[in-house]
């Protein structure tokens, strides 16, 4: 079964003083990983999870945005770098990744 | 935020080929176990870089933001028109066409009509006939008419496109390239869509389903697209004649447009959803949302009356080949507050009319505008001043094609330089000022050896200095008298600004009054020296007399005055200055302001009102006999109309002091600088008035 497969980032930077927990661990796991993000008005953004404070300012780079419903877009707009606050937000989606154990490869 | 339904199907959502699952709760377990004001972000990320980001649901920044009473309900290009409906539509149209070339952003105008964005729904033989079975509304106007303007409107926008990004104009500064990746048919020949035109035009003529009134309004409406694409791809040099007569043609369907004005459908009609004023937040721009507001379709028909002007005034110019007929009218445009701005896409045009890139009005080579050069100042060509070189010349190498060099990167970028928009006009010519002296020392090496050699100083080879001095000094006044019309002066700048000016103006009149004496009487150019002789008379008289009068502006405070003196003349204290042999004239010296201010106070013959009535006779005089000097070609009574223009300054300050004594009582906070009025003089205010500034 697709499991999502969270990690602790080596490659993350944080506050000096950020605690280190589970659930931070899981959130550093997700950097760079590429995630859906719904927000109130109906659109959608897909793009790379960059960071994050402690109000759920959540930052993406790369960003498209789509539309669904009355005037979709189907096929998005590139919108780069941008911010989504927390209060907007009615979903956050990771990408699924296939849990490594070694039989995909030969 | 207007909150939608947010139950959205799995299915319908982007996923870009990957699997997702919820992780909302992962975010909201990790906050719990965050500080405030901490934070995680990926390695190479920085806070800074977190901060350029554009923030969603910010409506200043999130371009994609829909706000409440924002929703249009779903547009169908399909919709049967009436004729009538389909006028106003265009007319619409025609104003956000005319708005784009005013500066605005295509997403914000022209995009926003959304037929652009459904071209390939206005096909015939995909739509059943059952939809227009209303005879009121034949699907001919949709699939025909509509559908050929657009494709003109589009072609129209292309070809300006590719004028304006020629580089004569500024990008975001001027106007705005960005297409947002929508099309301009730029991959669809002009032809194309004329011929499309001509078919809706002529089945416009032929039909019957509607009344005459609507046929004819509509015809007018086609033929005038038609005939602006048909002038933005003729070449002007090719046909003259050709091109003249469809500037008459679109001035004849424009007043067919005027006198058939297009009724605002009812505020319920569905018609009104043809414009979406938000299209941008659909498209790839980061340009956060604006509404542009549309003019009154009376405005729109004037701009394009101004288009049809500027196309008529360039068939004409293109047709000049004087370097100084073309320096005149740019200047013209400049200096005259009544004539109207021209838009960015006509002052491209004329920057690569006047050289594009290979030949200097699509026919002369750099040697021709040399002559040009010469021949204008001195009435005599250049090839006899060469050959007076080489015949007198002391060396073996001739000194000439480093001086040729020289004016041809100077010459070409001067002229069309009059076309860019005034800052950047004025920053030019201020950048060209060392180059125009290198040039000037270049001469004054040359005519030196030759005077060595026994040419004497009546000869007017001897003269060549003095026509780049002329040219020189025309730019420093030009830098000085823009500052003025782009209200870059403080208070106490200006009197520093016009006592400036004065002295550059007097070193240009004695340079024209040494080409005066050589230059042949009944040459032209002898004709227009006189006319630049008496004008920079009674300009030097009007700005010794504003200096006078606003002298008590000046702050004698040196370490305030220094520091501005010197940024704001910087173009005169660069050190490339030191290499040069020869001195720069009409350069600004800062520790002279002072003596003349104390010989001023002591001149008791000296009268401000004085200056200004002898500038005002010589003005008046210049206008009565109609004197417009030797180059002004057609621009006479353009030029005759500044002119009196500055008469109307001089009227304007007829009541300055009329003695050195009466300054102290003069009030100086009652001159009053508007470049609308004159872009370089003040006029004097009346007290109600004065009292009226002081109290705010």
């Amino acid at each position: 079964m697709d499991t999502i497969v969270l990690s602790s980032s080596p490659t993350a930077s944080s506050t000096p003083n950020l605690p280190k927990t589970p659930a931070i661990d899981h959130l550093k796991g997700l950097l760079k990983q590429i995630v859906r993000v719904t927000i109130l008005d109906g659109r959608v953004f897909l793009g790379s999870f960059a960071g994050t404070d402690q109000p759920l300012n959540i930052l993406l780079i790369n960003a498209e945005e789509y539309r669904i419903g009355l005037e979709e877009n189907p096929e998005g707009r590139y919108v780069g770098q941008i911010v989504i606050p927390w209060k907007l937000i009615v979903k956050v989606e990771g990408e699924v990744q296939q849990e490594d154990n070694g039989q995909m490869y030969f | 935020m207007d909150d939608m339904n947010v139950d959205i199907p799995e299915e319908t959502l982007p996923s870009a080929g990957f699997i997702f699952e919820d992780v909302t709760s992962v975010f909201t377990e990790a906050a719990c176990d965050m500080e405030l004001g901490s934070f995680v972000f990926m390695d190479d990320l920085t806070l800074h870089d977190a901060m350029g980001a554009f923030e969603i649901g910010e409506p200043r920044l999130d371009s994609g933001l829909i706000t409440e009473g924002q929703n249009l309900p779903p547009f169908d290009p399909t919709m049967p028109l009436l004729p009538q409906e389909l006028c106003w539509i265009l007319d619409r149209a025609f104003s956000y066409e005319m708005e784009w070339h005013a500066g605005n952003l295509l997403s914000h105008t022209v995009f926003t009509f959304l037929y652009v964005h459904h071209l390939a729904d206005l096909d015939v033989d995909f739509m059943p006939s059952y939809v227009y079975q209303d005879p009121s509304r034949p699907r001919e106007l949709l699939f025909v008419v509509l559908k050929a303007w657009v494709t003109g409107l589009l072609k129209c926008c292309d070809l300006s496109w590719r004028e304006l990004s020629k580089g004569g104009v500024q990008d975001a500064e001027d106007w705005q390239s960005e297409k947002c990746d929508v099309s301009l048919l730029e991959g669809v020949p002009v032809k194309l869509a004329l011929s499309s035109l001509e078919e809706a035009s002529s089945w416009l003529l032929n039909t019957t389903k509607f009344p005459v009134l609507w046929r004819n309004a509509l015809r007018a409406r086609i033929t005038l697209r038609k005939i602006i694409l048909q002038i933005m791809h003729t070449d002007i040099f090719a046909s003259p004649s050709q091109y003249q007569d469809l500037i008459d043609t679109a001035r004849e369907q424009l007043a067919i447009i005027r006198s058939h004005p297009s009724p605002v459908p009812v505020a319920s009609s569905p018609v009104h959803h043809v414009f979406d004023p938000y299209i941008a937040r659909l498209l790839k721009t980061f340009v956060p949302l604006r509404i542009v507001p549309l003019p009154a379709p009376e405005e729109t028909w004037r701009s394009i009356s101004d288009l049809l002007d500027g196309w008529q005034e360039l068939c004409v110019l293109a047709q000049v080949h004087n370097l100084s007929t073309w320096e005149i009218v740019g200047h013209l445009r400049v200096w005259s507050p009544q004539l109207p701005p021209r838009i960015p896409y006509l002052r491209s045009q004329a920057q690569s009319t006047f050289y594009d890139g290979l030949l200097i009005l699509n026919k002369f080579t750099f040697t021709w505008m040399v002559d040009r050069f010469f021949y204008e100042t001195l009435g005599v060509t250049y090839d006899s001043l060469a050959s007076t070189i080489k015949q007198h010349w002391p060396f073996q190498a001739l000194p000439l094609s480093r001086m040729e060099r020289m004016l041809y990167k100077l010459i070409t970028p001067h002229i069309r330089g009059q076309w860019l928009n005034p800052p950047r006009r004025r920053r030019h010519l201020a950048k060209s000022l060392l180059d125009w002296h290198s040039l000037y020392d270049a001469l004054i090496e040359i005519t030196t050896h030759l005077r060595d050699t026994g040419v004497t100083k009546d000869h007017l080879v001897t003269q060549m200095p003095n026509v780049a001095l002329v040219w020189r000094l025309g730019a420093i006044r030009e830098v000085i008298f823009s500052g003025f019309q782009l209200e870059l002066f403080a208070r106490e700048e200006r009197p520093i600004a016009y006592w400036l000016v004065a002295q550059v103006l007097d070193e240009h009149l004695s340079c024209l009054d040494d080409l005066l004496r050589v230059v042949h009487k009944d040459s032209t150019a002898h004709h227009e020296l006189q006319f630049q002789y008496q004008l920079l008379t009674a300009l030097q008289s009007m700005s010794t007399a504003v200096f006078v009068a606003s002298m008590s502006f000046i702050s004698f405070d040196w370490s305030r005055l220094r520091p501005t003196f010197y940024r704001r003349y910087k173009w005169a204290f660069r050190p490339e200055y030191e290499d040069i042999e020869t001195q720069p004239i009409g350069h600004p010296d800062i520790c002279r302001l002072m003596p003349t201010c104390a010989d001023v106070l002591q001149n008791e013959l000296f009268s401000p009102s004085g200056e200004i009535e002898m500038a005002e006779t010589i003005l008046s005089g210049l206008t009565k006999f109609g004197n417009s000097g030797g180059w002004a070609a057609s621009w006479a009574n353009d030029r005759l109309q500044f002119l009196s223009c500055l008469v109307d300054a001089c009227k304007g300050l007829r009541a300055l002091p009329a003695s050195v004594k009466e300054i102290e009582a003069f009030d100086a906070s009652s001159l009053k600088w508007d470049p609308t009025v004159h872009p370089w003089f003040p006029a004097i205010a009346a007290s109600a008035e004065r009292r009226e500034d002081q109290i705010y």
